[in-house]
């Protein structure tokens, strides 16, 4: 078992990393006031990894089945995990992003059994046919609920227009039609790649001490399988598929999403997000002239806002809104590129923005699903929970104005609409 | 935590931040939710977020919350009951995590009173232009209801349910009366709010002598309400009306409207809270494992009980073809429960998950503060602790008996 004890000066704070006998990582924030913890039990694989090695043997799977995997995995032989929580009180969910699969929940007693039930589930796979079958009837309607969503719709209306090979800009949930081809032998064989103890994390914070996670994954009685897992990076190039498109929906206003496919020389940094998310909001933030002009002249309402959509091997800004007069909310965002693209940053918006920007990152250590939740994101990006705050600092107006004459290029730039069925 | 008068009508309560990286203060003021006024204040607290006489201008103010470390304001109007409440927030780091030692709290204070008390104005009305705009932002948020399906159809069946009500006077307002509203006509609803309304402070920070005597003399000289809060007032039990909408979407919604056939006494609130959270209020309620997990009739069925309306709301998210089955199993599902077995682990286990979670009420800084305004309003003043008590002692029994006083009124259905 090895330890490692990571502290932050300007919070004041610490929390351990353990690397257990089974390659299980642990990381447990203390934060004795609380009454609950939150507790997040997690495996670095999302609906982006599609392609990978196993021990050197190549896999390519259909667009879901990592989500597909998390709503199976709380089910084994004798039931399914609420059932098991429900004995416990603990308030217990599962969720899939893009880059990772998360068992989540918060309690405030019984959290030695929690753990358990935890531990257990997640790493005992059991499919079978008829679950699979059944399964894939639950998942269909949840993709049909996100199918009437129109923000859902843009972003990836916006994704595929900007990717032509990166499976980001395939819905977490896959098709209806990609599920079908799930097979219990498909997930057998990616729950053996990326649920053994090696490839996850269980990332704890609140009223909960190193011990009681070391008792709970030695109660577990994990064995150290080792898997060589490769997740194999996407080869994408610079251009993009489309520049513009457009779908109708029963809405009452026309949604419009701008979206930039930015350059990607190898892996995305903590940095390069950070100052993206300066950037951003400089642009299009709510002291941006951007936002205020068309706020006023009623081009956009209370909806309008900008993004960095990024990932280990993907970078993208995304400026959407609802507008009644899309072409010129897109005119008026290519105006404000090409105006803070000549003139540059100031030394003031960057002041004030980065100030913000402080704030918001301590708020983020107060809450302890935040905290739990934050550890692990990071631990996949081989970050601390502090890193930010740590890059944070060093950052200078000439990184951000070096960064931003790499950004906003027109000829890598998807417009995707989703107007109301009237018009 | 004590609640403390601090003038007419007005009463402040500090609330324990030890465990939180932020303080928060809120200044609720709550008035009868009368239609003539309602959408006079949903066009209010946007207006009054834009800025005030020290910051003249919606991106002045911004680069000013921006400078205080990113500090939160914001200005929302909701409806609690038969009530209103215009709710000013707002959330900013500590000091000790400023860097430049600020007093970030003192700040705090001055801005919320700033916009509270010293709007921008012209001509004794507030500014034209600035109405004119958010007249339109609430226009588009009115006609953008539809965008969200789920909410949609709540709403709707909302409004056959409440029908004229104080309950259901909408909370964004009246499309047709956007524009009747004039900058003179809106100023006259400010300074009625600012002095005749129940003012509730909650402040989520250490307590502090100084803020207390700012919120003290800024609200000095107020007369008493010329209203109080009103009580909970239940809907009258109809025929089951059921309404169907047809709209081209992906997935078919469903809602359904119960009523309490009489006020619940203190002790059956409790119980509702634990019924309803059997039916539906939970991922192991009868909802939940039945309708969704067994019969695979929906993606999602959940219920919720409004304490200050008392009515039970179910929606769920269905195939089209399966909404009528859905209905019936929902019907069933509470048949089952008032006439049917409720075993021990059941209750039990509901039990462990409310107890959980009104232990997690002091987690969380908006969750506290939301937790003792309800009190406020309901005009108890229960802590989470009080109320696990309760929860404790509710019996199987008691849970058959509130669910039996539920009567359907509004089925709502939002199919193709």
């Amino acid at each position: 078992m090895e330890k490692q004890i990571i502290k932050s000066d300007i919070l004041k704070e610490q929390y351990s990393l353990i690397k257990t006998d089974c390659g299980l990582t642990i990381a447990c924030y203390p934060m004795p006031r609380h009454n609950g913890i939150h507790a997040v039990f997690a495996t670095k694989f999302g609906s982006i990894n599609r392609r990978f090695t196993v021990d050197g043997e190549k896999y390519e799977i259909p667009a879901g089945v990592a989500h597909f995997l998390e709503h199976k995995m709380f089910e084994n032989e004798d039931g399914d995990a609420f059932e098991k929580f429900a004995k416990t009180g603990a308030n217990a969910n599962a969720f899939t992003s893009f880059d990772k699969t998360c068992y989540i929940f918060s309690a405030t007693s019984n959290i030695d059994a929690s753990l358990d039930i935890l531990l257990s589930f997640v790493t005992q796979p059991y499919f079978t046919k008829e679950t699979v079958e059944k399964e894939q009837g639950i998942i269909g309607q949840e993709i049909k609920m996100y199918d009437d969503s129109a923000s859902w719709r843009v972003l990836f209306g916006v994704l595929e227009g900007l990717y032509h090979n990166h499976t980001v800009k395939d819905d977490i949930a896959g098709s209806v039609e990609s599920i079908a081809e799930i097979t219990p032998e498909m997930l057998y064989k990616c729950a053996e790649a990326f649920y053994s103890p090696g490839e996850m994390i269980l990332s704890v914070a609140g009223n909960i001490t190193e011990q009681q996670l070391v008792d709970a994954v030695e109660r577990a009685g994990f064995t150290a399988e080792k898997h060589h897992v490769v997740r194999e990076q996407t080869e994408e190039p610079e251009d993009i598929v489309y520049s513009e498109k457009s779908i109708k929906m029963p809405i009452s206003l026309p949604l419009v999403a701008v979206g930039f496919k930015e350059k990607v020389d190898g892996t995305v940094t903590a940095k390069q997000g950070i100052i993206g998310d300066i950037i951003i909001d400089i642009l299009t933030g709510s002291t941006s002239e951007l936002f205020n002009k068309l706020y006023d002249s009623n081009v956009v309402n209370g909806t309008f806002e900008g993004e960095i959509f990024a990932g280990e091997d993907y970078y993208s800004s995304i400026i959407s809104g609802e507008s009644a007069d899309p072409q010129l909310l897109v005119s008026e965002i290519w105006q404000a590129i090409d105006k803070i693209k000549e003139n540059g940053i100031t030394q003031e918006e960057f002041d004030i923005s980065k100030n913000a920007m402080y704030g918001s990152m301590v708020v983020d250590f107060e809450n302890v699903e935040e905290v739990a939740t934050s550890i692990v994101n990071q631990y996949f990006k081989g970050n601390t929970v502090y890193n930010s705050l740590e890059i944070f600092k060093e950052i200078t107006l000439e990184d951000v104005n070096s960064q931003l004459k790499t950004m906003f290029n027109k000829d890598r730039c998807t417009v995707f609409t989703a107007y109301p069925m009237e018009a | 935590m004590e609640r403390q008068t601090i003038q007419n009508n007005v009463s402040l309560t500090f609330l324990p931040s030890d465990k939180f990286k932020r303080n928060r203060i809120s200044i609720s003021f709550i008035v009868p939710n009368e239609k003539e006024k309602a959408t006079m204040y949903a066009v209010l607290p946007t207006l009054m977020e834009r800025g005030y006489e020290d910051y003249p201008d919606m991106c002045t103010f911004s680069r000013k919350l921006n400078a205080m470390y990113g500090a939160d304001f914001s200005a929302t109007t909701s409806v609690v009951g038969q009530n209103r409440v215009l709710r000013f927030t707002m959330q900013g780091i500590k000091n000790q995590y400023c860097i430049n030692g600020e007093n970030l709290l003192a700040e705090m204070v001055d801005v919320m009173l700033g916009v509270i008390f010293r709007p921008c104005t012209e001509d004794g009305g507030f500014i034209a232009d600035w109405m004119e705009v958010e007249k339109v932002k609430l226009r588009e948020e009115i006609e953008g209801e539809i965008n969200e399906k789920r909410g949609y159809c709540i709403k709707n069946a909302q409004r056959k349910f409440f029908g004229s009500s104080k309950n259901g006077v909408e909370r964004l307002g009246y499309l047709e009366d956007i524009d009747t509203i004039t900058p003179t006509a809106l100023y006259d609803c400010y300074r009625q709010l600012i002095s005749d309304s129940i003012v509730e402070i909650m402040v989520t920070a250490e307590e502090d002598e100084t803020i207390k005597d700012k919120f003290a003399a800024a609200f000095a000289g107020r007369k008493a309400a010329s209203h109080p809060v009103l009580p909970v007032e239940i809907m009258p039990q109809t025929q089951v009306q059921t309404y169907s909408e047809s709209m081209d979407i992906v997935q078919g919604k469903v809602c359904l409207f119960y009523t309490v056939k009489r006020p619940l006494t203190e002790d059956e609130r409790y119980a509702m809270l634990v019924a309803s959270a059997i039916y539906g209020g939970t991922a192991s309620s009868r909802l939940f494992k039945n309708v969704r997990e067994k019969q695979s009739l929906c993606y999602y069925c959940a219920a919720a009980y409004n304490g200050f309306s008392g009515s039970m709301r179910v929606d769920s998210g269905v195939e089209h073809h399966n909404c009528e089955k859905v209905i019936e199993a929902v019907q069933k599902e509470l048949a089952d429960l008032i006439g049917g077995t409720i075993t021990q682990q059941e209750i039990n286990e509901t039990k462990l998950v409310l107890l959980n979670s009104l232990d997690a009420v002091h987690d969380g800084l908006h969750g506290l503060e939301a937790w003792y305004l309800n009190e406020a309003i309901r005009g108890t003043w229960t802590s989470p602790e009080q109320v696990k008590a309760k929860v404790e002692a509710v019996t199987e029994q008691q849970i058959r008996n509130v669910l039996g006083l539920l009567h359907l009124n509004v089925v709502y259905k939002l199919t193709k």
